[in-house]
């Protein structure tokens, strides 16, 4: 295999060094490229050392282009391999440099289009070493969070790594919004108070600027970029951008970009966690090898780390001997296995998730409910304004010939002094003081609950009987498992409110800073590190199953608004539309050609969405009975382990204990084959 | 401490970003961290070789109960002292960049006490003297973990715990990857 046989070349040609000391050493080298090569290519596992070294080299015009190239790559492959091998420094870097030696003597050979190839991926690399070194600039609050992990362990700080990302996805969400709605309308829409709709109508002017109008985000904010009412119909605004269109698929894109994110983190998570392992299977080895945390930092932590696992090791090892030695016992094990820590605070956390998600459903149900009283309220005054303006209409003719239909509207209602409501910027309101209120109920609990708490147990402690550090109260503890729930709340929040109000993400961002500054300062400040440590479950997805549960139930009441209710009809960019999803296909047929409106309209009829639907069920059925197959195949593969172990252990001995009869006696040939014959 | 990044050259660093898991940053401030364990000798000499003990003050290590074993592994010496290679290399195995395998093969050769390659009963036991700290475990109690490990994870039944079997218990273990990380 002409592998080695240019790196045997190189040997020669060398003219600049002591020839013998560089034979050797990239002798030794070669010999590891090739131990490398052998563990990764099998087909080479035939190759011995001894016969390519010293091989006579051809020289370097019998080696091919094709040669030289798959060696450069092979060369290549190494390079990027070297990190991963359990080597001493030296040894790396010494074959980093025979395979870069190689790479620089040998690619300049090359003919000129290879050559331009190689460049352009080299110079490809370096942008993506750059871009990485630069992103590290971009990691906030790294220090913060490792003084958290050296005090608390890895289990306390997850929720602040979670909060972070969490941070990331919220700023990408805000940029969707900021760069594709809210400037465009900002910076090129009509101006305030151009239009009825995005003026402080005058009856409420003098309340405008007042604190509790400022609360309840009325007055000037109302009639802002931050709600939905502001944004025009208009078709296109400026040079023709189409707002009412962005906004609509922005409002989708939000939803479609965080599944996207929270899926890739799932998939990147299990791929580390294999699965079908059985829990028990490996108790005592994972508790002895796994169970001290590295990040610990600090003695105290250390000292609890120590007691938690001495306590669990024995722990485990009572259960083991009781089920060993009385079976019975098995079932009530697994009985009491209910009661387990774990599984108490798996039924808190669903009983908090149903509160949360119960919560958010109540808001939304009431909220439509007022929404159905706007429209009858609107529907009776329509009935009252209808009077005035035909009055009105009598008076002024003219007016219907030039205008269109919601200026009309807009003009009338003026007139007519009728208060507008608008539906959806009710909505985005009760969204914001919602996310506000919740930020200050967090800030109060946290200064009650853990700040005064700590307060009282420091100092009261000198002058109260017992001790109140060890005991009732002592200091508080760090609810990981509550307080990830309650950052997936605001999210949901996040979630359902980002449509109707699209400046939300931006106040979450900033909410979400100002979380992470409280919480990180409450819990170095006032709490202590478990003294039971245990993980809330065994795999990382946990929290980020109840994300994505909670992203697709925030994202049912979005889409039924936007295709079943009727947009306001002063308001918004989808007022005059029967339904907000209708500016899709109205965009489609008036923007493309006709052949498009008619495959689409293809596509949403039954005949088309009934068969992809049963196909993408067929899709699950066979996906999940993969994996019931592979568990299978797991499960088969363990028990064939355990045989080998014991049963195959015992044919061993047998065998070797016949070996042995055998060269003690005569050795005949007849016991030879009697002995053959039983060992099968 | 504005030396340290002229204590390498491009080709160096770019030499070191290749052959571990960190970035140029990460690699600069690793080396100013084991400046800071002993300046002056660093500052004469950027490869020189710091006594274990120094090594082991660094707070991260302090009350690992493992910090000599993790300094004897890595040592290219062999007697626990590190140089800065020894100490890059160290710390980007337990870097969160570093994949399992990398970090399996290194905690193997942590727990191996007499470094022959297999985790025999006496290495156990003395990783599980470490483990517990103040409550050490009685004989017996050692006795019937030491069984009961050898039970899970001992294969080929030859009483002791080779490369392929630790492995084997460990890559499916899911707090192992987040458990075996240092930062600095």
């Amino acid at each position: 295999m002409p592998v080695l046989v240019p790196l045997n070349v190189n040997v020669r040609s060398l003219d600049h060094r002591p020839a013998r000391k560089s034979h050797i050493s990239i002798r030794r080298c070669q010999r590891e490229n090739l131990d490398y090569l052998r563990r990764n290519f099998s087909s080479l596992s035939n190759v011995k050392d001894s016969d390519d070294v010293l091989k006579p080299g051809a020289s370097d015009e019998d080696a091919t282009e094709e040669e030289i190239l798959e060696n450069i790559q092979r060369q290549k492959e190494i390079i990027a391999a070297i990190r991963k091998q359990p080597w001493r420094m030296k040894k790396k870097l010494k074959t980093l440099k025979v395979a870069q030696d190689y790479l620089e003597k040998y690619e300049g050979k090359l003919s000129k289009s290879r050559g331009y190839q190689e460049a352009t991926e080299r110079v490809w690399k370096k942008i993506r070493r750059e871009l990485a070194n630069f992103a590290t600039f971009f990691i906030p609050w790294d220090t913060r969070i490792k003084t958290i992990e050296s005090y608390f362990g890895s289990v306390v700080a997850s929720y602040f790594i979670f909060l972070r990302w969490l941070f990331w996805i919220n700023i990408a969400l805000s940029i969707l919004m900021l760069s594709f709605v809210v400037l465009p309308e900002l910076l090129v829409g009509l101006p305030y108070g151009s239009l009825p709709r995005k003026a402080v109508p005058e009856p409420e002017m003098h309340r405008a600027e007042n604190i509790a109008t400022i609360w309840d985000f009325g007055g000037y904010m109302k009639f802002s970029v931050l709600f939905y009412g502001y944004y025009s119909n208009q078709k296109s605004i400026g040079s023709g951008y189409q707002l009412p269109l962005a906004y609509f698929l922005t409002g989708i894109g939000i939803f479609v970009y965080s599944f996207a994110v929270i899926l890739r983190k799932m998939a990147k998570n299990s791929r580390m966690a294999k699965l079908s392992t059985e829990d028990d299977q490996f108790t005592f080895c994972w508790k002895v090898f796994c169970g001290w945390d590295y990040l610990i930092g600090q003695s105290d932590t250390a000292d609890n780390k120590f007691a938690a696992i001495s306590t669990g090791i024995r722990v485990s090892m009572v259960v083991s001997i009781i089920t060993m030695v009385f079976p019975v016992f098995f079932d009530l094990i697994g009985q009491m296995e209910k009661y387990h820590p774990r599984v108490m605070l798996q039924w808190q956390l669903a009983r908090i998730m149903v509160l949360n998600l119960g919560n958010l459903y109540t808001l939304m149900i009431a909220l439509f409910k007022k929404v159905n009283n706007l429209n009858a309220s609107w529907a009776l005054q329509n009935v009252t304004a209808s009077g005035m303006i035909q009055e009105i209409l009598q008076l002024d003719e003219h007016m219907l010939e030039t205008a269109n239909d919601t200026q009309v509207v807009d003009t009338l209602t003026r007139l007519a002094g009728i208060k507008e409501q608008c539906w959806e910027t009710i909505v985005g309101q009760e969204m914001y003081k919602l996310s506000v209120f919740d930020m200050i109920a967090t800030l109060v609990t946290t200064i009650i609950v853990d700040f005064l708490r700590g307060l009282f147990v420091r100092f009261a402690n000198y002058c109260w009987c017992w001790d109140l550090e060890a005991k009732i109260p002592g200091y508080g503890e760090f609810g990981v498992a509550e307080n990830v729930l309650h950052l997936i709340y605001n999210q949901g929040m996040i979630w359902m409110g980002a449509f109707f109000a699209p400046c939300l993400p931006v106040l979450n961002v900033l909410k979400l800073i100002a979380l992470m500054y409280l919480r990180s300062w409450a819990v170095i400040m006032c709490n202590t590190p478990h003294q039971r440590v245990f993980r809330a479950s065994r795999s990382n997805n946990f929290y980020f199953v109840l994300l994505l549960i909670m992203l697709f139930l925030s994202m049912l009441p979005t889409g039924y608004v936007m295709v079943s209710i009727e947009p306001s009809r002063n308001c918004g960019p989808f007022s005059g539309r029967r339904r907000m999803f209708d500016i899709i296909p109205d965009t489609v047929r008036e923007q493309f050609p006709a052949w498009l409106t008619t495959v689409l309209s293809y596509m949403s009829t039954a005949g088309v969405i009934l068969p992809v639907f049963m196909l993408l069920v067929m899709a699950i059925y066979y996906l999940q009975s993969l994996v019931r197959s592979y568990k299978e195949a797991n499960n088969d593969l363990r028990i064939q382990l355990q045989y080998e172990r014991t049963e195959g252990k015992k044919k061993v001995y047998e065998m070797s204990a016949a070996k042995n009869d055998q060269s003690d006696g005569s050795g005949s040939s007849h016991v030879r084959s009697r002995h053959k014959a039983q060992v099968p | 401490m504005g030396g340290s990044s002229s204590q390498f050259t491009q080709e160096e660093l770019k030499e070191y970003q290749e052959l571990t898991y960190f970035t140029k940053k990460e690699i600069l401030h690793v080396f100013k961290r084991f400046y800071l364990l002993d300046p002056p000798s660093v500052r004469a000499n950027k490869n020189a070789r710091l006594p274990k003990e120094k090594i082991w003050s660094l707070p991260e290590l302090k009350v690992n109960p493992f910090k000599d074993r993790i300094c004897d592994v890595f040592s290219s010496s062999g007697d626990g002292d590190l140089s800065f290679e020894d100490f890059l290399d160290m710390m980007s195995v337990f870097s969160d960049a570093a994949p399992k395998n990398v970090k399996v093969e290194y905690a193997f050769k942590v727990y191996d006490f007499d470094s022959d390659g297999y985790l025999d009963k006496s290495d156990l036991k003395q990783v599980v003297d470490r483990l517990t700290g103040e409550q050490k475990l009685s004989d017996t109690e050692m006795e019937q973990l030491v069984d009961n490990l050898f039970e899970e994870a001992d294969l080929d039944e030859d009483d002791q715990l080779s490369f392929a079997e630790f492995e084997h218990v460990i890559s499916k273990a899911p707090d192992f990857i987040n458990s075996f990380r240092i930062r600095l």
